[in-house]
């Protein structure tokens, strides 16, 4: 039996989310000056050793840990007949080392119990893991199991998650000493071991996580045991699935379901399990074929960062043949380009056969580097920063991952981009006449000379420069344009050094002119049973001639069409002895009607 | 093998206080309507050696990727291959293989366990869940025999799981700003979900005691009324797609929880069997989880000549009954008996049946956008032997045939 | 032989650690009350209400008489008693009013119990049970074993002689949360949308920390009269009844002691072949309308005594009344050398 000592400095430090937030809160670092942890430093005993932990609290609260699920009393403080603490506290500033004997195997949690309400949520958690006693020694029949032999917990991989969640907002609060009403706490973060996805599955102690240490992703040849020990450290109920996989409950809160010989076997299957705040799972499968399986929160609304999808409390079970031995080899070859209208591109060569994904980092002018993306894929070769400012040096590095660590960076780029990158936006253009059109755009560019106007008439065609125009200007209208046609349009600034992205393309067709109303409408033969008119020939932007009569005092009537190609109608339909009236107009598909000819008169004989 | 082809489409329902809510969901019928829930996908069993696989064609004709998870299924395939999530610019899109808009995908699995499942969107899954992309998966035993006593079973013949009728009730919430965020294509923030409706098999009560298939709700096929005859054993399978839980409480008995997820509680040894079902009041119906009980009603003997109840029957017409002039009860306190009601009251009840409640004992989901009554919940209706009609309760053997 | 019993449906007032006052709807106790007194029960509820203790194999009658509510005079609202959990139940005695009768302003409604099957049960009133469940129409039922017998070791059992579930001293674990801004709602009569429930105090046996653990009471606590301090020599085995009868689920931590799960929705947990399926937690895990029985041992600790365990909610989010903590679902065990205190004859005696 051995005694395990732990030191728990209890202090501020800063977490962060993958959507760039970074938040206040309060943990257990491991060593004086350390940084804080989330969760705090897994403890790991045997059944049997002495767990004597000594909180030292640089927190300017009362601070003191409680032991569920120990064979422990506890010793509370009261105020005024109130708890202050549910166990011994140490001042701020002060010392209290606890002491007890671990009698069973399992995953507990051990927490803060002064202001618990509080404390918990700030982050004061963690957990400890209690092994049977010979889970070390192949000989031993507790060996590699959870809870002793023949209690159906014999695994090859054993991994704990610790769920949780942060309101950012309660955390801004609680460590600036503002006041926060309790009734308002509404989780914005879901955590696996500290982390929201796809934090959760980069490495174990990243640089980039000072006090994150502790990544969730799972690797595993296909095949073997697998025992997940889901641990709620939050305030809400979680139902936790793992997709694609059944598991048998080997165990709640700790309690093998089949607790030895002489006992029944009550473990049961689920693919998805709810877990109440407080209680702990350890859930056992066999692994499956080589793949991904994320293990997550069925509340797919937990699997969002600050309400964006994808990210919170999600993790990955990777199963491969064989672990990575080694941390990937470093991407090559980074090239990065300015794209118009999507900002800036980087390609580079994945050099790598083992990596997980990689992250894309970047910094402006001589700041530091900082995270701009994870990219939970393996294989990937480009990337687009759709993020960018004009005018600005840009500098990316990218580097791999898997579960061994970070790969070395790979080469920079530096790219800079332009003042006039944003480039005229909003461009709209209308075709006030059939013969005009007028455009219209907004100024993105701080110092545009001017703007260079480009048409063309199909999208298949290439674009000609039409007009160029002052900076100052925001419109423009085109008056080289036919009737019926339709145009494209799009504008570029620019100035004495460059060219900005251009605009939107903006689309517009003219309307049609109508055609030309025939003239000189004569009749060149008149008797008693036909009359022919004739007028002149002109089928420009013509389709048909209609001819219309009427008698007397009544309407005009179509009366027949003769084609575009036609300057005679022979009408027929005439009685002797009548006063007709004609006038006839073209047609024409786009342009619709022309105005009517000169009307004649014809006075058929008798 | 069964083969089911589904389509990935939009819709509307309807909710009891006349609302119209823009839905995605899964219909089986090409140019159908999406249905809330989904088509229920009933697969019977192959004798062993034989696997049962099941092949299931998505066509998305939804404006974003669309796929389907089969929690508890064996095998998952898409084209021969394991299903992988899927990414987007090296972030995590779906949680299986989807298919673009416009597209058809394959999905094949080995049912290899009875009982009941989920079927639910892994893309985008915070948003297409809750708009409908959820159904049930019913896994009968390869002995399974609708007309032979001890092989009409939840599990097979000699896993205590005999029933002699079935209903499934799949629950789900609607937070009516998500379904319009998703109709007017605008960006909707899960930190604001807040539920206003609850469903069972999609309807709102007192939707779910109407009949199945009726004219007025077209895409919510299902209703949720439980009937039964005293001393029948009825099968109730809780499926939880949305993402709360739910404590689902049946007046008048407790239920038997005999398998949760599509496993039979039970685990079998050679030699030994050790049952691990046992009798609930409310079943806490958690998100992504189903469960399969077992729920009769024997009653306590009364009857109207010999054993009389011990109580005196009030003047009813200084009493209160139902709501608004109508009630379900018969007037009469014995079963099978109609008695007399106040004048002017409606009644629903037919032929002395007893009407017990199911419903979410988080009270405000009984209620339609917090107006009682809504929400999850539905009745048990007792009826007197023998004049409870044969094919309530009675969910084909198979759905899409073989 | 029918033992009587009867309930008021009335309405009242309970208070919480903040100084605030809450208006609820309620039963109270009105056994025995002859009738021209009853007048003076009227706006007496209690919150949890009055526990309905039965014994299975006998027979009881409980009648409710609606006193009507004084503050909300113009509410016409009619009240039932639901026997949450009692197996092959008939419709008339279900208390559900769109399956059987209500009970009006003035009215008496008897119902009829032989309870068959001891354990944890609940009763609360089923007409418009959003509101009138919210409002505290809501308490704990109990059934002792036929053969319960309080001076017998063997025979002060939760289901029975030789089922494993002896104990020396019972305490209710009787949740609910309470909504302030629902409250005021229906005390002004106005109409609460419940998609906006948001409790703002949670209550064991309808009090909030510390009032939980105030035992003399008072008359600040005259509507709330069962305190949920749970006091046990060392080593003496004590049984919980948790009963969820709020909106929320909850899950119940007690520190320094296990808790052993022997009866879930009023039955022990028994597999089809007779299985004991019973299980130790640390979690009561708890949904609206479930129950369960846990006994723990209190621990011995010589040369600590009195100890003092936390038991709370590990919701820890909920441990507030009215957003101030620490407050609600909190109280304490105290244990005292063997011997230090007398027998236990009723539940909850502390
Ligand atoms: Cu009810
Ligand atoms: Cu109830």
């Amino acid at each position: 039996m051995a005694v395990i000592t732990k030191d728990l400095w209890a202090k501020k430090g800063i977490i962060a989310f993958p959507d760039g937030v970074e938040v206040p809160f309060w943990g257990f670092a491991a060593a004086a000056g350390g940084n804080p942890q989330l969760p705090g430093p897994v403890i790991i005993a045997r059944v049997g050793d002495v767990i004597k932990i000594t909180l030292r609290n640089e927190l300017s609260d009362f601070v003191s840990l409680i032991f569920p699920g120990q064979d422990y009393i506890p010793t509370p403080v009261k105020e005024n007949g109130v708890f202050t603490s549910y166990n011994t506290h140490a001042s701020p500033g002060g010392v209290v080392t606890y002491t007890f004997t671990a009698t069973r195997p399992g995953v507990f949690l051990y927490e803060s119990g002064a202001s618990p309400e509080r404390q918990v949520p700030m982050g004061l958690y963690g957990a400890m893991v209690i092994y049977p006693p010979g889970v070390d020694h192949p000989s031993d029949p507790d060996y590699h199991t959870a809870y002793g032999n023949n209690t159906a917990s014999l695994y090859d991989v054993d991994k704990v998650l610790i769920l949780s969640e942060v309101d950012s907002g309660f955390n801004l609060a609680v460590d600036s000493g503002s006041s926060f009403n309790m009734l308002d706490f509404e989780p914005d973060y879901w955590l696996i071991n500290g982390r929201s996805y796809p934090f959760t599955v980069l490495p174990d102690d990243v640089d980039i996580l000072v006090s994150q240490p502790l990544g969730s992703k799972v690797n595993a040849a296909p095949g073997k045991r697998i025992l997940i020990r889901c641990l709620n450290a939050g305030s809400q109920n979680h139902s936790f699935r793992l997709e694609g996989i059944t598991a048998r409950v080997v165990a709640v809160d700790s309690w093998p379901l089949a607790a030895g010989t002489g006992s029944i076997d009550a473990t049961y299957l689920k693919n998805t399990i709810t877990i109440a705040s407080g209680e702990s799972y350890d859930l056992l499968f066999i692994s499956g074929p080589e793949g991904q399986y994320y293990l997550h929160d069925r509340d797919h609304h937990h699997l969002c960062n600050a309400g964006q999808y994808p990210g919170g409390m999600a993790t990955r079970l990777d199963v491969m043949q064989a672990d990575p031995v080694d941390v990937p080899v470093s991407p090559s070859q980074l090239a990065c380009s300015v794209i118009c209208r999507n900002g800036i591109r980087l390609n580079w060569r994945d050099r790598a056969i083992n990596e997980e994904g990689c992250v894309v980092e970047r910094k402006t002018g001589v700041e530091d580097f900082e995270i701009l993306a994870f990219l939970t894929a393996p294989g990937l070769t480009e990337y687009t920063d759709r993020n960018v400012l004009p005018n600005t040096s840009y500098t990316y590095r990218v580097r791999a991952y898997n579960s061994k660590g970070f790969s070395g960076y790979s080469n920079r780029c530096s790219v800079t981009t332009h003042d006039l990158i944003a480039g005229p936006a909003n461009l709209a253009c209308i075709a006030v006449t059939a013969n005009q059109i007028d455009l219209a755009w907004t100024n993105n560019a701080y110092n545009a000379n001017g703007y260079i106007i480009e048409r063309r008439t199909a999208e298949t065609e290439r674009y000609l420069v039409i007009a160029e125009v002052d900076g100052d200007m925001t419109a423009y209208s085109d008056d080289t344009v036919e009737a019926n046609t339709r145009y494209y349009y799009r504008v570029q600034a620019y100035n004495s050094t460059e060219s900005s992205c251009y605009s939107n393309e903006c689309g517009v067709t003219t309307p049609a002119i109508p055609p030309g109303a025939p003239e000189h409408l004569q009749s060149v033969y008149i008797s008693s049973d036909l009359v022919i008119l004739k007028w002149d020939f002109n089928y420009t932007n013509k389709d048909e001639f209609i001819i219309e009569r009427k008698s007397g005092a009544a309407e005009y009537n179509e009366i027949g069409s003769v084609d575009k190609y036609n300057f005679y109608y022979f009408d027929f339909q005439v009685a002797g002895n009548t006063i007709y009236y004609y006038r006839v107009r073209a047609y024409s598909k786009t342009g619709g009607y022309s105005g009517y000819s000169n009307e004649i008169m014809v006075n058929t004989p008798a | 093998m069964p083969t089911i082809d589904l389509w990935a489409v939009d819709g509307y329902i309807s909710t009891p206080d006349g609302k119209s809510i823009y839905i995605w969901g899964f219909t089986d019928k090409a140019g159908g309507s999406a249905q809330l829930p989904g088509p229920t996908i009933i697969i019977k069993r192959q004798d062993p050696p034989a696997r049962t696989m099941v092949t299931v064609n998505l066509t998305n004709s939804l404006p974003e990727p669309v796929s389907i998870l089969f929690p508890g299924q064996s095998e998952v395939r898409v084209n021969g291959n394991p299903v992988q999530p899927q990414y987007q610019n090296g972030s995590l899109i779906s949680l299986t293989n989807h298919c673009l808009p416009g597209e058809t995908i394959t999905y094949t699995f080995y049912a290899e366990n009875s009982g009941t499942f989920l079927y639910e969107s892994g893309t985008n899954p915070h948003k297409q869940v809750p708009m409908g992309l959820y159904g049930a998966i019913i896994v009968r035993p390869q002995d399974y025999m609708p007309d032979h006593t001890g092989y009409k079973t939840a599990y097979g013949t000699g896993t205590g799981t005999e029933f002699d009728r079935e209903y499934l009730l799949v629950v789900g919430e609607i937070d009516p700003d998500l379904h319009q965020a998703v109709e007017l294509g605008k960006p909707y923030d899960t930190r604001v979900y807040k539920p206003r409706y609850w469903t069972m098999n999609g309807r709102c009560a007192n939707d779910t005691m109407l009949p199945d298939n009726v004219d007025h709700l077209p895409n919510q096929p299902h209703g949720a009324m439980i009937m039964l005859e005293p001393g029948e054993k009825v099968l109730i399978r809780y499926a939880g797609a949305g993402v709360e839980n739910h404590p689902l409480h049946p007046h008048g008995n407790h239920t038997r929880l005999v398998g949760m997820d599509g496993r039979l509680l039970q685990n079998r040894t050679l030699s030994n069997t050790t049952d691990l079902s046992y009798k609930r009041f409310t079943v806490l119906t958690g998100a992504g989880q189903t469960y399969d009980q077992i729920y009769t009603w024997t009653g306590l003997g009364f009857e109207p000549v010999t054993n009389q109840i011990p109580t005196v029957i009030p003047n009813l017409r200084n009493m209160a009954i139902g709501h608004t002039g109508m009630t379900m009860w018969s007037g009469s306190p014995y079963l099978g008996v109609k008695g007399e009601l106040p004048s002017g009251m409606v009644s629903y009840n037919e032929v002395g049946e007893y009407h017990f409640m199911l419903h979410s004992h988080a009270e405000p989901e009984i209620t339609n956008w917090g107006a009682f009554p809504g929400g999850l919940m539905t009745m048990i209706a007792v009826y007197p032997n023998g004049t409870l009609e044969r094919h309530h309760g009675m969910l084909p053997v198979e759905s899409h045939g073989l | 032989m029918i033992t009587r019993i009867r309930r008021s449906a009335t309405d009242g007032w309970v208070n919480t650690p903040d100084g605030r006052t809450h208006y609820i709807f309620g039963f109270g106790d009105i056994s025995g009350v002859p009738e021209n007194e009853l007048v003076n029960y009227r706006a007496r509820a209690e919150l949890m209400a009055p526990p309905l203790l039965l014994k299975a194999g006998n027979e009881y009658i409980v009648t409710l008489t609606s006193l009507g509510t004084p503050t909300r005079p113009d509410l016409d609202d009619p009240h039932t008693i639901h026997y949450h959990g009692f197996p092959n139940q008939i419709a008339f005695y279900d208390g559900v009013p769109e399956a059987s009768v209500a009970v009006p302003v003035g009215r008496d409604l008897e119902y009829y119990y032989k309870p068959l099957d001891p354990g944890t049960y609940m009763y609360h009133c089923h007409h418009e049970p959003v509101e009138h469940i919210q409002m505290g129409m809501v308490g704990p039922l109990v059934v002792y074993p036929h053969d319960y017998d309080s001076s017998d070791p063997a025979y002060k059992t939760a289901y029975g002689y030789g089922t494993g579930t002896e104990y020396h001293r019972e305490y209710y674990v009787f949740l609910n949360e309470l909504d302030c801004s629902i409250h005021n709602l229906v005390a002004t009569v106005q109409e609460p949308d419940w998609t906006e429930y948001r409790p703002t105090y949670w209550l064991i046996n309808g009090r909030a920390y510390p009032d939980t653990i105030d035992t003399p009471g008072g008359s600040r606590l005259q509507s709330q009269p069962w305190p949920a301090l749970i006091k046990a020599n060392a080593g003496e085995r004590v049984l919980l009844r948790f009963v969820n009868l709020g909106f929320q689920q909850h899950a119940m931590e007690l520190l320094g002691a296990v808790l052993k799960v022997v009866g879930i929705d009023g039955m022990r947990p028994l597999g089809q072949n007779g299985e004991d399926l019973s299980y130790n937690k640390n979690i009561i895990y708890i949904a609206p309308g479930q129950s369960y029985d846990a006994i723990f041992t209190a621990p011995e600790a010589p040369d600590m005594y009195p100890l003092t365990l936390p038991f709370y909610n590990r919701n820890l989010i909920k441990n507030n009344s009215g957003g101030v903590e620490p407050g609600g679902m909190v109280t304490e065990v105290q244990i005292y050398a063997p011997g230090s205190l007398p027998h236990q004859t009723e539940p909850n005696q502390a």
